[in-house]
């Protein structure tokens, strides 16, 4: 029986463990849309930690006829605020001075997930981002796989830069499943394009003003 | 034989009488035959009003108002039968006097005691708003999905005509556009890929919708300015953005090259029969390559 409780415990414990969040927020005073803005938090990468702090956040609206239907609030997280710049033209360039870059997305109402695809792939399109680099696609096809993002479900992106030049991006859905990307120097730029680069839409463009905010 | 003459007799003296009838009775044929035609035009105009008001009725009760957001579902099947039977002119004017409403209608303020009008609270203007929003989302639906025929003819006879509604018509094109825009295409074709090709087909067909109406030589004067809502400034505004049809055919068209793929559709069994299917294969493929052709010759229209 005692057997068997060990057992159990250490089935649950692997499990937790293999669900680990990639990303640990720490909670702020204010909130977006009932969401909790964080002041900072901690990323897992290969079992590492790699401390973060939040340097924006921001509802992605979609502008539906007459009306701006609320989609999901950003968070923006850097490893090195002060390399941060908080101007249009700058802040994408500025995230190379940041070894890990964090964007956490939790959605206010569910969105298929070749819906979330297909307004990623938007989004490459309006920064003349190649669809077909390999880690782009390994990143699309994760995204597509993943599911559904559900209301209240976040998903998370974690890119973090290597000495050797190469880059790595932690994809995680909203079921918490975690998908590595490999890639060379400029993966962190191409992914954080999508919220930092030019707008696919007017709601990203207004994601990417509040994300600029101090 | 003297029998046989007999029934001769009779027989031209009854046929002589009819002949003498027959010219009276054929009026009175006529007569009749008028009188069906007319009811029967009675008959089809009470139809055609049918058809309009069935769908008029409908489409603002509070059932298919309730819920406008992101997409006014309950509205849409109503809204196009609507856009089906209405005549342009007829839209035209009801657009003229919704949007008249929209700008200027509000219910009566309730008075205190002394006779002063209490500001509205924040559940009545919530209200109000969304009431002016359904109306604005109905002319939406409607002005989408008007046949293109309609389309011209209003713009023939207001436009080009100096008509009592021109300004009406171009308020018109620009809901025609938002439709089109943001429902039609955006949230509904090409926010999932466009993997076969009657999806690429349609979304064609749209996007023409929204690249004639770009290409006007008034295209300037086309927009939606309201001004009724709570506080004003919430009010819809917008000025046509002509850019939008060609960016639309760039996605259409990016989005037919990845995902649409007619080669591996043909290899997929559909009927069970192999002659049939490879006829329905050549159908799809020479509607993917209709509609790509017109795509090529939609993005070069522009850069010209």
């Amino acid at each position: 029986m005692k057997v068997a409780f060990l057992a159990l415990m250490t089935t649950l414990s692997l499990g937790f463990s293999a669900h680990a969040a990639l990303l640990k927020l720490t909670p702020g005073p204010n909130s977006n849309n009932g969401v909790t803005i964080s002041t900072g938090g901690t990323a897992t990468i290969d079992g590492k930690d790699f401390d973060v702090s939040t340097v924006g956040s921001g509802l992605r609206s979609k502008k539906v006829l007459v009306a701006n239907v609320k989609v999901y609030v950003a968070q923006l997280l850097v490893s090195s605020t002060n390399a941060f710049v908080r101007k249009d033209a700058e802040a994408l360039k500025s995230l190379e001075d940041s070894q890990t870059v964090a964007m956490q997305l939790t959605f206010l109402r569910s969105v298929e997930a070749d819906k979330v695809k297909v307004s990623f792939r938007d989004a490459f399109d309006a920064n003349n981002v190649d669809i077909n680099n390999p880690a782009i696609k390994q990143l699309l096809t994760a995204v597509e796989k993943g599911g559904d993002a559900t209301s209240g479900g976040t998903l998370t992106f974690v890119a973090n830069k290597h000495s050797d030049g190469t880059e790595t991006l932690i994809y995680e859905d909203t079921a918490g499943k975690q998908v590595t990307v490999k890639g060379d120097r400029g993966l962190t730029h191409d992914v954080f394009s999508m919220w930092l680069g030019n707008p696919a839409d007017d709601g990203i463009a207004a994601l990417k003003k509040s994300l600029l905010q101090e | 034989m003297k029998q046989v003459l007999c029934i001769a007799i009779f027989g031209i003296l009854f046929s002589g009488c009819g002949m003498v009838e027959m010219p009276s009775k054929m009026d009175k044929t006529n007569e009749n035959m008028e009188k069906m035609i007319d009811n029967m035009n009675h008959t089809n105009d009470g139809i055609d009003q049918q058809k309009q008001l069935i769908p008029f009725e409908n489409m603002l009760k509070p059932e298919n108002t309730a819920n406008l957001f992101p997409i006014p579902t309950r509205m849409m099947p109503y809204g196009k039968k609507l856009a089906e039977a209405i005549s342009a002119q007829d839209f035209v004017e009801l657009a003229y006097l919704w949007l008249k409403e929209i700008d200027e209608v509000l219910p009566a303020h309730k008075v205190d005691a002394n006779g002063n009008e209490i500001p509205y609270t924040q559940d009545e203007i919530t209200g109000i708003n969304h009431d002016k929003t359904a109306v604005l989302m109905a002319l939406q639906v409607v002005a989408g999905f008007l046949p293109q025929k309609a389309v011209q003819e209003m713009i023939e006879s207001q436009v080009y005509n100096s008509g009592r509604y021109e300004n009406t018509v171009y308020t018109i094109l620009m809901l025609r556009v938002q439709f089109t825009r943001d429902i039609l295409l955006d949230a509904s074709l090409l926010s999932k890929p466009l993997d076969n090709s009657g999806k690429v087909a349609q979304a064609v067909d749209y996007n023409k919708n929204i690249d004639f109406i770009a290409k006007l030589p008034f295209a300037g004067k086309i927009a939606l300015k309201t001004t009724g809502f709570i506080p004003t400034e919430d009010s819809p505004v917008e000025q046509l953005d002509t850019g939008v049809a060609l960016k639309n055919w760039q996605r259409i068209q990016r989005s037919a090259e990845r995902d649409c793929n007619v080669t591996a559709r043909g290899a997929e069994p559909k009927t069970g029969d192999a002659a049939k299917d490879q006829q329905l294969h050549q159908v799809e493929v020479n509607q993917y390559n209709q509609a790509l052709s017109d795509i090529h010759t939609f993005i070069g229209s522009w850069s010209r």
